[in-house]
């Protein structure tokens, strides 16, 4: 006696992967393991191992990629694997503090205005225009001009500036999922807005948030690479992947090397960014 | 105070802003009986509906609800059952949501209670009480928010439209679901639905709310074969009929 | 263009069937991975005839439509075998050209949701001009307006040159289905295609739908297929009634014949399931179990 509405229901689809699917697991697994190898490298580079990136040796200026230097000198003979990778931590603390403070706080800001509505969400409204209409750029390089470029000031400017961002979405997104039945059902069972919060709501939000952090993460860490490229960002000697570019720039001719590692870093970090985002986008519909 | 009604709706008035949606709706349902509430979309039904569980507040008239339980004693079953189940929980946790926000029991208590109302409402608490809700069906996650209302023991079961997004036959094992429920527990129940066929199998009183205001009460049999206003007969007169064998 | 010289004869056959069917089974496939969802249907619908395809979710209705069109939702591997003819033309395996053809002048379509079915940045009477336009001779502005216009007040619109530049969310559900029954029937298509046309509206405003959409098929002649889960507006309105189940016929006939004396004891349960407004009060329903479903 199995009743047909149990019967009925449609089979899911099976479990074998076609080839478009083998492919987008590959790039999954590939994007991950880049980004897990270059933190560990960036870690490790950071607790001191390998080449010291502010070291001179004027016996190997210039040198092209070899054994002893993986990525090659430049004009000073500092190790530019060495530097790639500390330039690679400082790119990982702007990600970081992007997915802390901006995702972090923005969420959180967005998820509040649109549960309580009223004068919360109409400031937060106010508040995000205003901030989003800011010349970012300009008030950038006005503050490390003040505060003196650190990668932490930096890194914490560029984060401020996507708080508005994922607060707007994130308002959007409750919005929607506040009327559904399941937070009316909570609210009429006298459930504590917290539980409201942390049960109903926050769950469904973050899986639609996640493709949005990356592609903001993305966009964060080029942000600092183009800030300190055009001289607002880290100064010399200090690394960083646009820093990096910056000064290989006037050698292209003669000592690619220089920028072409750096660069092929950044390129190959946004892609793993993005395409673990496209996967999340996907794997939320 | 036995004898006051489950729910007693006296001279509702509500609007939003200019517009005025329910004129003096007064309605009772009486402990351990089942009122229908028949009407068509801009009736004014899903307004009263809002200001019963207290999401809509009234210009005027009363909404009172018998307390003598458990706090929140009104609960509701929504058209959409999907939507009224948190999609990231399991069956047996969604069930025992009642008890679990009144600390009531410890959880494998009210894991046993919520499996208890999960075969009660004709789900396997085996086979579906670990389940998401994506997994169900319609008519499976309508029930388990018929056990989740149960567990709530309320004064009030408010249903709105519960049936009108269930194909037939899961519409006819829900309807019948109800209907067990009614005989055994002594629930009492607002219906609130557009189908007088509907109202008439469930309930023994049927209001037909038209434009904001009840324009014909009664005992449902006495209202679906005599209606006497207007507007019951061309609801009546509208609704498509199987031929009688 | 030889393979139906049918269509080159000078006189029109009005017996032969507008809509044909037969042995059309329509699988589809994912990912190595095949699945039947419409199974072995045939049926034949002639001109001025009605006809009802009903049949609970995942019985395959709607597949059977876009199987008949021949139009599939995009990323969907659906292969149809077996033919479906609409005025002697086969969906499944004529030409892109001559399948829009056929859809374009034969074909009206009603569906479920009139607001997503129309473009909801057009007004309405552009909406009802652009229908037409597709066609390969363009008829001038002012012409196609006027017949839009016409269109709309032969659906009961009071004030058709105002209500012509509302957009379709300025409309109440009714109406925007009054527009889509005046958009299907604009060419007088020799078949209207209703798929679950009165489903999202009122009882009272869905027997004006069904009223006009009768009134239309009476001025035009159309054939009706009409797809539905509502087994009491199929006995209302069609001639003859085909029951579905999980993308077979259960059962085929006429409508009255098969309502008062069903054979297969599906077809009785999904009677049985349905509450009443007339006869004696039931307490319980009948369901469809696995049992007397064999």
């Amino acid at each position: 006696m199995v009743a047909p509405e149990l019967t009925l229901a449609a089979p899911g689809p099976s479990g074998a992967r076609g080839p478009r699917a083998r492919f987008a697991h590959t790039g999954i697994v590939l994007a991950a393991g880049w980004l897990a190898l270059l933190t560990i490298s960036a870690l490790a580079a950071i607790a001191g191992a390998g080449a010291d990136p502010l070291a001179n040796d004027y016996e190997a200026i210039n040198e092209p990629p070899s054994l002893a230097h993986l990525f090659g000198t430049d004009s000073l003979g500092r190790d530019i694997f060495s530097r790639s990778m500390h330039g690679a931590a400082a790119s990982g603390l702007v990600a970081l503090l992007t997915v802390v403070l901006g995702g972090g706080v923005g969420i959180l800001i967005g998820v509040l205005a649109g549960l309580v509505r009223g004068a919360v969400e109409a400031f937060v409204g106010f508040v995000t225009d205003v901030t989003i209409a800011l010349p970012s750029l300009i008030i950038v390089s006005a503050v490390v001009t003040l505060a003196g470029p650190s990668i932490l000031t930096i890194g914490l400017i560029i984060s401020a500036f996507t708080i508005p961002l994922f607060a707007r979405l994130a308002r959007a997104v409750t919005l929607s999922i506040a009327t559904e039945n399941h937070v009316l059902v909570a609210r009429t069972l006298g459930a504590s807005g917290w539980r409201i919060l942390t049960r109903e709501v926050l769950p469904a939000v973050l899986p639609l948030m996640m493709p949005v952090l990356m592609t903001t993460v993305a966009g964060a860490i080029v942000a600092e690479g183009a800030l300190s490229f055009l001289g607002f960002g880290l100064r010399p000697p200090e690394p960083s992947w646009g820093a990096l570019i910056a000064q290989g720039r006037a050698e292209l001719s003669t000592a690619s090397w220089l920028t072409l590692f750096p660069a092929l870093m950044i390129c190959i970090t946004i892609l793993s960014v993005n395409v673990l985002g496209e996967h999340f986008r996907e794997a939320s519909r | 105070m036995t004898t006051a009604p489950a729910l007693d709706v006296r001279d509702l008035t509500v609007g939003y802003g200019e517009r005025t949606v329910l004129h003096g709706v007064s309605l009772a349902v009486p402990r351990g009986g089942c009122v229908g509430l028949v009407g068509e979309s801009g009736s004014g039904k899903s307004t009263l509906v809002r200001t019963v569980i207290g999401l809509q507040r009234q210009r005027s008239g009363t909404v009172t609800v018998a307390d003598d339980g458990p706090p929140n004693p009104v609960q509701m079953v929504f058209q959409d059952p999907i939507s009224s189940l948190n999609p990231h929980r399991r069956v047996l946790d969604i069930v025992a949501e009642p008890d679990t926000i009144r600390g009531v029991g410890t959880r494998s208590d009210r894991r046993e209670a919520a499996s208890e109302l999960l075969a009660r409402v004709g789900l396997d608490p085996h086979r579906y009480g670990d389940a998401k809700p994506g997994k169900l069906s319609g008519g499976q996650a309508q029930r388990v928010a018929i056990a989740r209302a149960l567990m709530a023991k309320p004064s009030l079961l408010l249903c709105d439209e519960p049936v009108s997004s269930l194909d037939v036959s899961v519409q006819a094992r829900v309807l019948n679901l109800f209907a067990e429920l009614r005989e055994e527990t002594g629930l009492s129940m607002l219906f609130v639905t557009h189908d007088l066929a509907v109202v008439r199998m469930i309930s023994d009183d049927v209001c037909v709310l038209n434009e904001g205001r009840i324009v014909e009460r009664g005992p449902t049999e006495q209202v679906v074969t005599h209606p006497s206003h207007p507007y019951t007969r061309e609801l009546l007169a509208a609704a498509p009929r199987l031929p009688r064998a | 263009m030889t393979a139906f010289p049918a269509t080159e004869s000078t006189a029109p056959d009005l017996s032969a069937p507008i809509l044909s069917v037969r042995e059309l089974t329509t699988t589809i496939h994912t990912r190595g991975d095949a699945r039947a969802v419409v199974e072995n249907v045939s049926f034949d619908l002639v001109r001025g005839r009605s006809l009802a395809v009903v049949g609970e979710s995942g019985a395959g209705k709607s597949m059977l439509i876009r199987s008949l069109l021949g139009v599939h939702a995009p990323g969907v591997d659906a292969r149809v075998r077996g033919s479906a003819r609409v005025m002697g033309v086969d969906m499944a395996t004529a030409d892109a050209f001559e399948r829009r053809r056929v859809l374009r002048e034969s074909i009206g379509m009603i569906h479920q949701d009139p607001l997503r079915s129309l473009n909801p940045t057009y007004r309405v009477g552009t909406q009802l001009t652009e229908s037409r336009a597709f066609g390969n001779q363009r008829p001038s502005r002012r012409s196609l307006h006027r017949r839009a216009i016409e269109a709309m007040a032969a659906v009961g619109f009071r004030d058709p040159v105002r209500e012509a530049r509302l957009l379709p969310h300025e409309l109440s559900g009714g109406q925007r289905q009054r527009i889509g029954i005046a958009a299907a029937t604009l060419n007088e298509p020799a078949l209207l295609i209703g798929d679950e046309p009165t489903t999202a509206l009122d009882v009272t405003v869905q027997k004006r739908v069904l009223d006009l959409i009768d009134e239309m098929r009476e001025r035009t002649g159309a054939a009706l297929l009409l797809v539905t889960h509502d087994l009491a507006v199929a006995a209302e309105r069609c001639d003859d009634l085909i029951v579905m189940r999980a993308g077979s016929v259960v059962e085929a006939g006429p409508t009255l014949q098969l309502l008062t004396a069903p054979e297969h004891p599906y077809t009785r349960a999904l009677i049985d399931a349905i509450p009443r407004l007339d006869g004696p009060r039931t307490r319980r329903l009948c369901t469809p179990t696995e049992g007397n479903l064999s």
